[in-house]
């Protein structure tokens, strides 16, 4: 599993240049040799027709240019997913509807080859052009395995170049046995595709080239001892996600708050530098009171994609899977679908695409109508926010800081809420359909490459300022416009009895009399029993556009209120009318039934429209939000009750 | 239908047992460490799961080992064509093998 943030647009083909693919199994190391090629100016898009994305760069040698396509991993051309029937239609010659690349790299793990020789075999019955690139090379002699390429490039009959990952000089092997298509070998007879004689070619071509077998990687046997352990692997893997969520907390709040203190020191300069008294308002309140408020959060995100990144390049992952599928098996899921809800963790965008791993179209829509379930990155700020109103810093549980197990709990919550809708989607799906195996390859561990780890966590940083800098900057400039609106003038407000030189109590009388309070005060109904008054309420309503928008809403509310002291204006803030009025707004019920509220509610326009995409109908996107929007409102209305029965 | 998907399609026509020997068991049935030879698959087993996990390397005449199992006894995971993969029990339980003895 790869983690990619999705690509807009299609992508702009270049048809004047040669177009080769490369093809080969997933963990084969097609991601590493694309990186390798074609730098970090890969563009993404579409397939015509279907949405199995599309990876595309521009690699060049001694003045030439080539396009490298980047092919889904595939074990076979005899295809069972959306997947893979994408590349069995591009490399099959007959299939008119794609072009046809110049020429086909297939990349063949070394440590692996008894089984990739099997693809290799149907590859060269389609007789394109196709060069072998032998990847882990260096693997297989730490291993003390063997194989003489040159041999193995006459038993195949094909050109066989060998690379070591993060090695230039096998990428540039590759570009200059891409430059000389035109001389590439073509074996004369094709492999058998008979069982029993394919594993005879399979065994001969693999003597021909002197094949030591890799030891079994006796590094990787002790470890999974420990880690697959039926005792010891469980209390490690619970440990891990534990950890997993105390340096979120620990690890993060010392460089978030030397963010806060930043941009604390940008809001003084703008209250003194700016004269203007609306243009102040909006630069102090809605640019830093509420963008401010969410890029606090970007070392959180940052090292929550590191330990992603970390886990994906050890080769945990795969062993996180192992152990759950059981646990997946109960909700009728597969391990396919753990990896696809783990990737939601990161968001539910890339968690949604990895459903296309999966063969069988009702446990895809399951698992689409799941992913918004699992705890995504955009939840994090609002959980750091509203768990800090909950407990303070040094609470502690036992030996466990009291705020990292609040998170911990609020993704179990999350998981388990996913794995139950998924089981109720099966149910409701119907039990039709062929069931397709379930396979997943154990990678050996694996140092991660300090690259792959930085690559990933720099993309979804800049994914994640985008955001900010698009959907949660537009709405937070709309929420400051509905906040400061409709203007009051002087005598207005001393009408109503506010000194208007009063500035604290200006802005307060000018934000409690706004469009948006009207807009707040009319949902009150709706929300009024979890707790929300108007000013949550407008918070919740503009996190349907992103969820971190409810940060930046409360943090413009906060700064309106409080200019002195944004940052305890939400502790201190308290209801103004009702029942409740004069008791604190965000007391424990409250804030667990926000907490709660956000575990469920479907706030995120980009996964809608992604669940439409993928599902060619924007229905499953109406259920998945009717359906979560219903969830969070009980779910929230039975915590509080809950809370409140308790305390 | 092109050729290469007739070809690939058409394999694994004589590689399903009706009625295992006695000697013949589910691959699922194996103790941890212990190796067999693959000798075919169940005739209930669906043609396109027979030929995926055949390009997974599970051809009979292969020899497979059940390496470990998960903390609920399921999935499994098999050493194959020089490579760890992870199957459930009710795949492997219809792939037969004959062990040594």
């Amino acid at each position: 599993m790869t983690l990619r943030h999705p690509g807009s647009g299609a992508v702009q083909l270049t048809p004047q240049l040669e177009r080769f693919a490369l093809v080969g199994s997933p963990n084969a190391g097609k991601t590493t040799l694309f990186n390798g090629l074609t730098g970090l100016r890969a563009k993404t898009g579409n397939y015509p027709g279907v949405t199995v994305s599309r990876y595309e760069g521009v690699t060049r040698f001694s003045g030439h240019e080539l396009l490298i396509e980047d092919l889904p991993g595939t074990y076979s051309l005899d295809p069972i997913s959306p997947d893979e029937s994408i590349v069995s239609g591009i490399i099959d010659p007959e299939v008119a509807e794609h072009d046809q690349p110049r020429g086909l790299i297939a990349l063949l793990d070394a440590t692996s080859l008894r089984r990739s020789l099997g693809l290799l075999a149907q590859l060269m019955t389609t007789r394109q052009p196709v060069a072998v690139v032998l990847t882990f090379t260096d693997e297989l002699a730490r291993r003390q395995g063997r194989v003489d390429v040159a041999a193995l490039s006459r038993a195949l009959g094909l050109r066989v170049i060998p690379v070591i990952s993060g090695r230039g000089d096998g990428v540039r092997a590759v570009q200059e046995a891409m430059v000389e298509v035109d001389s590439w070998p073509a074996p004369a007879i094709v492999p058998p595709s008979d069982h029993d004689e394919l594993r005879g070619w399979v065994d001969s071509v693999l003597a021909a080239a002197g094949y030591q077998v890799p030891e079994i990687d006796s590094r990787t046997r002790r470890i999974d001892g420990l880690l697959l352990h039926p005792v010891s692997g469980t209390l490690i893997f619970l440990a891990v996600m534990y950890a997993f969520f105390q340096i979120i907390f620990t690890v993060a709040a010392p460089m978030q708050d030397q963010v806060e203190a930043f941009f604390g020191w940008l809001g003084g300069l703008a209250s003194e530098g700016i004269t203007i008294g609306w243009l102040s308002s909006f630069v102090s309140d809605a640019l830093l009171g509420g963008l401010g408020g969410v890029l606090v959060f970007l070392p959180q995100i940052m090292l929550l994609f590191v330990m992603i990144a970390l886990m994906e390049g050890t080769g945990y992952m795969s062993r996180a899977a192992f152990l759950m599928d059981r646990v997946m098996a109960r909700a009728g899921l597969e391990g396919r679908a753990f990896v696809a809800l783990l990737s939601s963790l990161a968001c539910a965008i890339p968690g949604i695409m990895a459903t296309r791993s999966l063969p069988s179209a009702k446990d895809r829509i399951a698992t689409i109508m799941a992913a918004p379930l699992m705890t995504c990155s955009a939840r994090l700020p609002v959980y750091v926010m509203l768990i800090a109103l909950l407990v303070s810093p040094d609470a502690k549980l036992g030996p466990f800081g009291a705020q990292g197990t609040v998170m911990f709990g609020l993704y179990l919550l999350g998981a388990v809420s996913a794995m139950s809708a998924a089981w109720v989607f099966k149910r409701i799906g119907g039990r039709s359909g062929i069931a397709l195996p379930f396979y997943m390859e154990m990678p050996s561990y694996r140092l991660p490459s300090l690259r792959t780890v930085a690559l990933t966590v720099w993309e979804s940083s800049k994914a994640f300022l985008r955001k900010v800098t698009s959907i949660i900057m537009i709405t937070t400039i709309v929420m400051w416009a509905l906040l400061n609106l409709p203007l009051h003038s002087d005598a207005d407000m001393l009408a109503a009895g506010v000194d208007p030189t009063d500035e604290v109590a200006a802005s307060a009388y000018v934000i409690d009399n706004s469009l948006a309070a009207s807009v707040g005060n009319a949902v009150e109904p709706v929300f009024e029993p979890l707790g929300f008054d108007w000013r949550i309420n407008i918070g919740v309503l503009s996190s349907l556009a992103a969820r971190e928008v409810f940060v930046a809403t409360l943090g413009q509310v906060a700064a309106a209120q409080n200019p002195d002291n944004p940052g305890s204006a939400l502790q201190t803030m308290t209801v103004d009318s009702g029942a409740r009025a004069g008791e604190k707004l965000f007391d424990t019920a409250t804030v667990i039934a926000l907490l709660v509220f956000f575990v469920y509610a479907m706030q995120c326009m980009s996964t809608l429209g992604v669940i439409r995409r993928e599902t060619g109908t924007w229905r499953w996107s109406l259920i998945a939000f009717g359906y979560l929007s219903v969830l969070a409102w009980v779910m929230a209305f039975a915590a509080r009750s809950l809370t409140l029965a308790l305390l | 239908m092109t050729m290469v998907s007739e070809v690939l399609s058409a394999r694994c026509i004589n590689c399903r047992i009706t009625r295992p020997t006695g000697t013949q068991v589910p691959l699922s049935t194996l103790k941890a460490g212990v190796k067999a030879v693959l000798v075919g698959f169940d005739d209930s087993l669906d043609a396109p799961t027979t030929r995926r996990l055949m390009d997974l390397g599970f051809l009979p005449g292969r020899c497979v080992e059940l390496v470990r199992k998960a903390p609920m006894r399921d999935p499994l995971m098999f050493r194959v064509c020089d490579y760890e993969l992870v199957l459930r029990g009710a795949q492997a339980g219809k792939i037969l093998v004959q062990t040594e003895a």
